[in-house]
């Protein structure tokens, strides 16, 4: 497939720490690409690297053909870029602002197209200070449509946002994909990569853990479909010699892993016969999450790996 | 269950997405223009002009920048104007007549219907005080009219004879930077002339052209240096902490990284910035001239040569203001250098008081200081007339201007390495 952005063996050395440490990855045309990863992971690094902000110590980088740091320029020009905890003048409103970067880029926008895409036009001349955080946020995904671009870096847009707010970024993040817009998405929420990335890459510790569309990573690193219930000990030792295989046992609850149809039925009947009482039954399947975890451990809300 | 739903196969961008305008820059150089990195390239008219904007707009919505900028400088010269400057007015201005003609009754009629005005307050000068322009210079006087031999025969016949063609001439002395008393004077003169006017068969009386006072012999007031002063405030100030302000802000807030990112180069921006403390320091120079002129009838000449140094003292503060921001590693730092910088400057350079008042054993400290050349050019201009030395500071303020500049373009980064 065409890829719009081709990384290889990237570092990025800052004194004794590698923040990027060699890195390998590629981003087809026209997907939600997302990194996915605790707080200094190492994503601004190499977002910023992506966007010719900042210079590899090492390896390969083209974004659209081009290397970044030499041809910043150039690049500029063709992506837009929200970055990491966006900021903009005070003083200034939203409708100004779209019409200074159209200046800046030399194209003609209607700044209420371009507010109302990002649903920001009632706010369109208040100053920027008076917005809520939510709505900068807006501002900042605005400003990088102005140029009209076919790719889109954003890191992290959605931190910090109220649930309602974060939901109306994401229709947003869906409407550009549908429009052939090629995404490069950072984030530390497993929900917004599991709801909008086609591709997802784990990053820890400036290495890419693993990579893949979630469905993909939740097969490759989960442990498939199961049924688990709670069941009295005459229940699961029945369980245990009638269905067999696989089957796990821990503190009166039984796991059977039921990637065969045929396994699933046969327990459920193995139940139903025995006449015996089950507080309680259901079928699991890992999340993104649940691999995330097992991976890198559980984040806090502001992305901080939960120490326990 | 599944989340790829409706994420299929990407799709092309559709037709009506690009709305890539004809840009200006575009249809001026319609050949492929090769791009350097994002610091390079030619300077762009209309981005230096888009980011002149919004700065502007930023500036203006901050009442306390305007205040500073504006207002501040407008109250200190009406405060440094009530220390120093003469605020009493005469209620008419002296005018002092040397009369040459004798005791002729035209010429006492023209004294009468001169004092009848009630504009001017007639002084008499000798008839042998000899040369009148000297005399006034000697003693600072302002406005003189000689009444030369024969005047009052003249304008007699002028008027009621019916000889035509002898004019009958006042000599006319003003201080053309005293425009004020000036036209008080000429009015009163030709409309004491013009009573015999309207008497008689035209044409009348003679009117000759005004002779100035020279400069050089004007003994200046304090506040005439101290408009320069102020000028030389305003010219410190502003630049420097809006550049120290401006780019440690941006620099916390990360708005370069943002502005890196569109097409706007370092120099762009760097020259809109300064577009704009042009302005101001226009803005506040005609504020402070104005005000010292018409409040405290300070005595300033204004020529061309001021221009250099209210463009270049901006720029070297505008160049040093971008450094100490740039070198400093937080805002606080910044202000605190900056700061640490200025109010000694501003204190022994001349800018509120003058060196010649300051103690002497001080004065020679007052040279250690840009601003002291800043202030001391402008009012080798506006206060003596002084090309040669108004010259000599120029020079130094623009090896100065150039050293800082190339400094702080030098050690300034839009990204990092
Ligand atoms: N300019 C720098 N100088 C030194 N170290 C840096 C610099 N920038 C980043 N780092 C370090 O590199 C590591 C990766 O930082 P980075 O900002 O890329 O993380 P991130 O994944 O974006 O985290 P977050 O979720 O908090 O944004 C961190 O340990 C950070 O401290
Ligand atoms: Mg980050």
């Amino acid at each position: 497939m065409d890829a719009i952005i081709e990384v290889e063996g990237l570092v990025k050395q800052y004194g004794p720490l590698r923040a990027v440490d060699g890195i390998t990855f590629r981003v087809p045309r026209g997907q939600v690409f997302s990194f996915l990863g605790p707080n200094g992971a190492g994503k601004t690094t190499t977002v910023e690297i992506l966007e010719g902000l900042r210079r590899a110590s090492s390896g390969m980088v083209h974004v659209l053909g081009l290397d970044p740091w030499r041809h910043a320029g150039e690049l500029h020009r063709k992506v837009g870029v929200m970055p990491q905890g966006f900021r903009f003048f005070d003083k200034v409103t939203p409708r100004e602002a779209v019409r200074y970067y159209a200046r800046l880029f030399g194209v003609s926008v209607d700044p209420q197209e371009v507010l109302h895409r990002v649903l920001l036009e009632e706010k369109a001349d208040d100053t920027y200070d008076k917005l809520s955080g939510g709505q900068k946020q807006k501002l900042g995904v605005a400003l990088a449509l102005v140029n009209d671009p076919e790719l889109l870096f954003l890191d992290e847009p959605t931190t910090g946002l109220d649930p309602q707010a974060r939901r109306a970024v994401w229709e947003l993040l869906r409407e550009l994909q549908k429009e052939g817009r090629t995404i490069f998405l950072t984030t530390h929420y497993l929900e917004e990569a599991e709801q909008l990335a086609d591709r997802v890459a784990i990053l820890h510790h400036g290495t890419i853990v693993t990579e893949g569309s979630p469905t993909e990573l939740i097969e490759r690193h989960g442990q498939g479909p199961r049924l688990v219930l709670k069941a009295v000990p005459e229940l699961i030792s029945l369980l245990e010699r009638e269905v067999g295989a696989g089957l796990k046992v821990h503190d009166g609850t039984v796991i059977v892993p039921i990637q065969q149809k045929g396994v699933l039925l046969r327990a459920l009947e193995v139940v139903d016969r025995s006449g015996l009482p089950w507080p309680e039954i259901n079928t699991e399947r890992d999340t993104l999450e649940n691999v995330f975890i097992s991976m890198v451990g559980e984040l806090d809300e502001t992305g901080e790996v939960r120490r326990e | 269950m599944t989340t790829d739903q409706g994420k299929g196969s990407p799709k092309p961008l559709p037709a009506s997405a690009p709305k890539e305008a004809i840009a200006p820059e575009a249809s001026a150089a319609p050949a492929p223009r090769p791009r350097r990195s994002s610091s390079g390239g030619p300077l762009n008219p209309r981005r230096v002009w888009a980011n002149f904007v919004l700065y502007a707009r930023s500036y203006l919505r901050s009442p306390e920048a305007v205040f500073f900028t504006l207002l501040f400088p407008f109250i200190l010269v009406l405060m440094f104007g009530a220390i120093f400057g003469s605020s009493s007015s005469p209620s008419s201005v002296a005018l002092y007549v040397q009369n040459q003609d004798g005791n002729n009754s035209t010429t006492l009629a023209f004294y009468h219907y001169l004092d009848q005005t009630g504009l001017v307050s007639i002084h008499n000068v000798s008839a042998n005080a000899g040369n009148m322009s000297l005399y006034m210079s000697q003693h600072s006087y302002s406005n003189g009219i000689v009444i030369p031999p024969g005047f009052g025969e003249r304008l007699w016949n002028l008027t009621y004879g019916h000889q035509v063609g002898v004019p009958a001439e006042v000599h006319l002395f003003v201080n053309p930077f005293d425009q004020a008393s000036a036209g008080i004077v000429e009015g009163a003169v030709s409309s004491a002339l013009n009573t015999f006017n309207t008497r008689g068969l035209p044409p009348v009386a003679y009117f000759p052209t005004p002779t100035a006072v020279s400069s050089t012999t004007y003994t200046p007031k304090t506040i005439d240096y101290e408009v320069p002063g102020l000028i030389g405030f305003a010219i410190l100030m502003n630049p420097l902490f809006a550049m120290v302000n401006v780019t440690a802000e941006y620099k916390k807030e990360k708005l370069f990284k943002a502005l890196s990112l569109t097409p706007l180069t370092k120099g762009e921006w760097l020259l809109s910035l300064i577009l704009w403390n042009w302005l101001m320091t226009i803005i506040s120079t005609v504020i402070l001239f104005v005000t010292g002129v018409l409040v405290f009838g300070a005595h300033v000449i204004v020529g061309p040569l001021i221009i250099p140094f209210l463009l270049l003292g901006p720029l070297f503060f505008a160049a040093l203001g971008m450094l100490i921001g740039t070198l400093s590693k937080k805002a606080e730092t910044a202000g605190i250098i900056s700061n640490l910088f200025a109010f000694p400057m501003m204190f022994l350079s001349g800018a509120f008081i003058p060196v010649s008042v300051m103690p002497s054993w001080l004065q020679p400290y007052a040279r250690i200081w840009p601003l002291y050349y800043v202030i001391n050019g402008i009012q080798s201009v506006s206060v003596f007339s002084n090309t040669a030395q108004a010259l000599v500071d120029l020079g130094l303020i623009a090896i100065m201007a150039s050293i800082t500049f190339v400094a702080a373009v030098f050690a300034f980064r839009w990204r990092e390495e």
